[in-house]
């Protein structure tokens, strides 16, 4: 008996790691494939003190006929190579073939920056517009 | 009848034996359920449904245009698109026209994409101006705008973005449109100019500039007030080793305007009004349109001139600015500028800091640096403290700035780079802010006021030290003259050309 409740234990607990796995935050290796269609064309970085504001400008390269938010994450990194601060933000409804301008905000230690990268993170919708077609969810 | 007895112990083993299999039975539910949950969320989760929302037509009501649109931000119109002041007083929320067409490359009449359109409303002498409207063309060169009201409209064109082509495409203002109902196929040619990304640095040419903008004081503090000699005593050095132009002038007397005129060479005359090249004495009534620069935000900065940073980067180099809080962000202040750091406060330590980091980083570009800096000590507070009030904040702020400079000047002279780097200086904002200190120095040799006066002074590898030039320029000569010195094209739009010179 101690051995079949012992593997119905285990049983139990399996399922339970399978269901906790898949309610859980998605993995990077699911990244929407989508978003190598979106280019960052431009950027520059305005800094007052220590607040950062990214200004730039995006295209959409793909052929999808829906517009998509774009959440770009900006990291900022001094000489060395370690980061000194983040910024984020999100170009809204941004048409295929079209060029939109984004502006990231975020912290930096401004005496220590030297160089930024700029990252698509996410198409996932931002904002509904009411007259807008809204893009179907990423699909792994 | 048999009564069967049984022992305690026997008696729960059996009520055990029963109740397993119930358990067992709960347990393979709570299995099932479990393992259920999540396959059914992993399979929905990776055949998410693909609901396509479409576009839904909304009713389109009659087209009103409202007496006053393009002149009342103030008031709560309801046919205005968005939140005031960014909105173009001559767009509605709903009807109106639709105007486009294609930006082309004028020679080999292929799409220019990534280009910025600008419609406005004609310029007036003394009416404000509607914010203009802009638009980017998509990658077959197509722009489009919709919802304007009827009327008559200024239409300019530009790209100062390199968009991998090696080019960009100099600001062209075309002949006024008259939409009086949707118009499309208006055809914009752009004549494109290099930004081949690199450059050829002459013998003896100076391959970095560095501009630093002394701003809040007199041009005539450095050059003639024998009471500052002793708060001055850096920047007379420099002066005295420097080619100098000690008349030039302001063409408005207040920072943003002039800052731009500064940085471009030009101004946005299609956009405001303009008084140059006759422009009146600070202090009277001008007619200019100052709206954009008050309350238009960053959309209204959108102008198309070029400045130097967009010629810098067009060459390669690369360009960065260190200024105060209040530092105007237009695009010819911003655009094509790398690193631009604002501080709330000045404090010399951090200004020196960022100076020397920036030149440091700087000499690392094969193609040279950019880099202009505001040296503002002065607090916009302490702007009417006047510069003969011994140990005021005027004095007290002029020595700040003289100290900082000299320090800057021998560390560049320490790390050896002196002899790559072109430093030229100027002046800005003069206490132009109406008070007893305004033209403290009288209204000068052109009679426009000496709070409009500025100077500028070059020193770089190759030069005639110690020259002066009294003739008077207007300021729009600065620009040119920096980027000559460099071996590059002066700003697109700029507009008077580098008077010949040492440099």
């Amino acid at each position: 008996m101690k051995i079949v409740s012992g593997t119905c234990l285990i049983v139990v607990f399996l399922g339970f790691a399978i269901f906790l796995n898949s309610c859980g935050p998605r993995s990077q290796a699911q990244q929407d494939p989508r978003l190598k269609w979106f280019h960052i064309l431009s950027s520059r970085i305005i800094i007052l003190d220590n607040q950062a504001e990214v200004d730039g400008t995006l295209q959409n390269t793909g052929s999808e006929r829906y517009p998509f938010d774009v959440t770009i994450d900006a990291t900022f990194y001094d000489k060395a190579g370690n980061v000194v601060g983040q910024a984020g933000g999100v170009a809204e409804d941004v048409f295929p073939g079209t060029t939109c301008a984004f502006v990231l905000m975020g912290q930096v230690d401004s005496l220590h920056y030297s160089h930024m990268q700029l990252t698509p993170v996410s198409l996932q919708e931002r904002r509904i517009e009411k007259n807008l077609p809204t893009p179907p969810p990423v699909s792994p | 009848m048999m009564i069967e007895t049984t022992t305690p112990s026997t008696s729960s083993r059996r009520r055990d034996r029963r109740r397993f299999p119930r358990i067992l039975v709960a347990w393979r539910c709570l299995l099932i359920a479990f393992i259920g949950a999540g396959l059914t969320y992993t399979w929905i989760d990776s055949h998410p449904v693909t609901v396509k929302h479409m576009q839904q037509l909304t009713p389109t009501p009659g087209f009103m245009p409202v007496v006053g649109d393009v002149h009342d931000p103030e008031d709560s119109d309801p046919d205005i698109t968005v939140e005031q002041p960014l909105v173009p007083g001559f767009q509605f929320q709903h009807g109106g026209f639709q105007l486009s067409g294609r930006v082309i490359d004028v020679q080999s009449r292929q799409p220019v994409l990534s280009a910025i359109v600008w419609i406005d409303m004609p310029v007036q002498k003394g009416r404000p101006t509607s914010i203009a409207l802009h638009v980017v063309t998509d990658a077959l060169g197509n722009y489009q705008f919709v919802h304007l009201a009827t009327g008559i409209y200024t239409v300019v064109a530009s790209r100062y973005y390199n968009a991998g082509d090696g080019r960009y495409y100099s600001e062209r203002l075309f002949s006024p449109v008259v939409l009086s109902g949707n118009r499309s196929g208006l055809v914009l040619p752009l004549r494109s100019i290099p930004a081949p990304g690199k450059r050829f640095v002459a013998t003896g040419q100076a391959k970095n500039l560095i501009l630093v903008d002394l701003r809040g004081f007199y041009a005539n503090s450095l050059l003639d007030d024998a009471l500052l000699v002793n708060e001055t005593s850096n920047l007379r050095a420099f002066l005295q080793h420097a080619d100098v132009l000690e008349s030039v002038w302001h063409p408005y007397g207040w920072r943003p305007l002039d800052q731009y005129a500064l940085l471009t060479g030009s101004y946005p005359q299609w956009a405001t009004y303009d008084t140059w090249p006759n422009p009146v004495p600070w202090g009277e009534p001008d007619a200019i349109d100052t709206r954009f620069w008050f309350t238009g935000g960053r959309n209204a900065h959108l102008f198309g001139q070029e400045s130097i940073f967009d010629v810098a980067k067009g060459y390669g180099m690369q360009t960065g600015v260190v200024a105060g809080a209040d530092y105007i962000l237009s695009d010819a202040t911003t655009r094509n500028v790398d690193l631009l750091q604002r501080s709330s406060t000045f404090a010399a330590n951090r200004w020196l800091a960022q100076m020397e980091d920036a030149v440091l980083s700087g000499m690392q570009q094969p193609n040279g640096f950019l880099l202009y800096s505001e040296l503002a000590p002065l607090a916009p507070q302490d702007m009417s403290s006047s510069p003969d009030a011994q140990g005021d904040e005027y004095q007290r702020a002029l020595v700040l700035a003289d100290q900082t400079f000299g320090q800057f000047i021998d560390w560049l002279q320490q790390q050896g780079v002196l002899q790559n780097v072109l430093i030229a200086l100027t002046t800005s904002q003069a206490q132009a802010n109406h008070t007893d200190s305004d033209n403290f120095y009288g209204m000068g040799t052109v009679g426009q006021g000496t709070s409009k006066q500025t100077l500028l002074a070059l020193s770089g590898p190759v030069g005639c030290a110690g020259t002066v030039d009294d003739t008077a320029y207007a300021s729009f000569v600065i620009a040119p003259m920096v980027m000559h010195a460099l071996g590059l094209p002066a700003p697109a739009e700029a507009r008077i050309t580098a008077p010949r010179g040492c440099l």
